[in-house]
């Protein structure tokens, strides 16, 4: 595979944090990489919490990125609080915290500009025995010995590929938003702002965990709160939450900017009726909070001759496990080592599926454990109590956001 | 270390819902609450039995589906009707360490499973005659010791 003239050259499509750990790595392996990201301004605009796990630094330390503390907020214990806002439950579980921005911007500085091209669209791919290729909108076709698809869950590249694999909507929707440190009372700072809390009234189930905050700052004062909370929505009424005010109907996430008055102000009053009023004061105090349908999804197989899917492109897992990108950065790790391995890149790629596949089918099971019970509230009264009876605050601490062995 | 209570049976079907119908209509069962194994199942229960994980489980085989067949059963050989068609028989269970000290000590094979978000340890044995027995423990026993592996390790140094 090794060119003994020329270095073997890559091309990640997705600028995304899955796609920046793939290029940074194949980079740093001796890789000629080159980005294609469609929409860097949207990205730059996201602001979720994002849980770690040891194997991210673990993966960032190979992708050869400097590390400071700076990259997350360390909270040392779990608290679920009752509705009435006391605490029922609490226990030490240290973890550390971050955003995606701050992700971003940590793996986006330690990748050359000059390597990153905006606005370039993929329309279609191509593998070959000798090489394979993108074009683009603009009708450019570009080449290289591998192409990294880490196009995100609604990856263009896998709908070419695998036409049959399609997101399965698991009936309930995470609303997700970040209110700054300073804005919160000091009753519910208190209460929640230094740990991983939990609230869980029947039916509902909302956590939160503070994150970095504007410009990634990490000092105490300038940081956030981020808040999830997971609500039942059916196939019709997800419906009616994504279309906005012109009548516009959106499919699979909506922009924060155009949901619509009614359907916050539904959500506003359901928080100040169900939830611990600590909580349903970071929901009420978040900037601008956003909701997406939670999904699964799952692929038979990650390599396509010389090309691989990554991250999401592939596998969607529940956000109970919190452990989207951290499998993303595994997945890069994987390639990587594949590539290094084997002499051929299609040998290297169909190694990589293999053992990702299985990861990520893994995963993708393990959340939908932890997210039955949302699930079940779609369901009869009777399987509703049911699954209640079934729910304890213990096994909701316990494992939700904590590293899975498989 | 103790059996608390008879718990469940599991039967295998190759028409999962001829089976369910039957326990439906013919003895009263309703299907309810079932985590969401990678094989098709229903769980069936009889009132009273709706935090213990109900009474009659069913696993659906895809007979046109020999892998998912062999995943779900290894290589063990299954008949096809009668009596066999059961999978296993279980028991909720306390005293998770105890029990496997005694596993040890009568030199029984076993496999721990962990079934998440339900708050449930279950261990499978067999009986002389074959028949699986499964044992379910409260979730808080394993989280106590971590796994069997980290147990054994912890306490090597204890043994006499």
């Amino acid at each position: 595979m090794m060119n003994a003239s020329n270095k073997p050259r890559a091309i990640v499509v997705g600028g995304s944090l899955g796609g920046l750990f793939a290029a940074n790595m194949l980079l740093r392996n001796g890789w000629d990489v080159e980005v294609f990201e469609r929409v860097p301004d949207e990205l730059a605009g996201r602001g979720a919490g994002i849980v770690t796990h040891p194997e991210l630094f673990e993966a960032m330390a190979a992708a050869g990125i400097p590390l400071d503390a700076s990259v997350g907020i360390d909270v040392l214990s779990r608290v679920t609080l009752a509705q009435d806002g006391e605490a029922v439950l609490e226990n030490a579980l240290p973890q550390t915290l971050t955003a995606w921005g701050k992700m971003y911007q940590v793996l986006r500085c330690a990748f050359p500009d000059s390597r990153y091209r905006c606005g370039g669209s993929v329309v279609s791919v191509e593998s070959t025995e000798t090489h394979a290729s993108v074009t683009l909108a603009d009708g450019t076709t570009h080449q290289a010995d591998v192409i990294v698809a880490a196009d995100g869950f609604r990856s263009t590249i896998r709908q070419h590929f695998l036409p049959d694999v399609h997101l399965q909507y698991a009936g309930y929707i995470a609303w997700r938003g970040l209110v700054d440190e300073s804005a919160l009372s000091d009753a519910a700072h208190a209460a929640l702002f230094d740990k991983f809390a939990f609230c869980l009234p029947p039916h509902e189930q909302i956590l939160g965990y503070p994150v970095a905050g504007h410009s990634n700052s990490t000092l105490v004062g300038e940081r956030r709160y981020n808040f999830v909370w997971y609500r039942t929505s059916g196939d019709d009424d997800l419906k009616d939450l994504l279309r906005d005010e012109s009548g516009k109907q959106f499919e699979g996430g909506i922009p924060p900017a155009l949901i619509r008055r009614d359907v916050l102000d539904t959500m506003y009053k359901s928080a100040e009726t169900l939830l611990a009023p600590q909580f349903a004061e970071v929901v009420k105090k978040a900037a601008q909070p956003l909701f997406q349908p939670i999904y699964d999804l799952e692929v038979p197989k990650m390599n396509f001759g010389r090309v691989a899917l990554l991250g999401d492109a592939a596998f969607v897992a529940r956000p109970h496990c919190g452990m989207g990108v951290t499998k993303a950065a595994g997945d890069a790790l994987a390639i990587v080592e594949a590539l290094a391995r084997h002499a051929t890149v299609e040998e290297a790629l169909a190694d990589y599926s293999e053992r990702r596949c299985r990861f990520g089918a893994s995963i993708v099971q393990h959340a939908r454990h932890l997210g039955a019970y949302m699930q079940a509230q779609l369901k009869s009264e009777e399987e509703r109590d049911m699954a209640e009876l079934y729910r304890t605050p213990e096994a909701v601490m316990r494992e939700t956001a904590v590293p899975v062995k498989f | 270390m103790q059996v608390v209570k008879l718990a469940h049976y599991s039967i295998r079907s190759f028409d999962l819902e001829k089976s369910s119908r039957f326990y439906e209509r013919v003895l009263g069962f309703t299907p309810g609450y079932r985590p969401p194994f990678d094989f098709p199942g229903v769980w069936l229960y009889m009132g009273g039995d709706e935090k213990d994980f109900g009474t009659v489980h069913i696993i659906g085989i895809d007979p046109s589906n020999p892998e998912g067949l062999k995943k779900y059963l290894g290589d063990k050989e299954i008949p096809l009707t009668g009596t066999g068609t059961v999978d296993h028989i279980a028991f909720l269970v306390t005293g998770l360490v105890e029990f496997w000290d005694v596993f040890k000590a009568e030199g029984i094979a076993w496999r721990d499973r962990t079934v998440p978000s339900l708050g449930l340890h279950q261990v499978f044995i067999e009986d002389p005659s074959g028949v699986t027995i499964e044992l379910n423990f409260p979730a808080s026993e394993i989280d106590a010791v971590g796994s069997y592996a980290s147990h054994a390790s912890a306490t090597v140094g204890e043994q006499p």
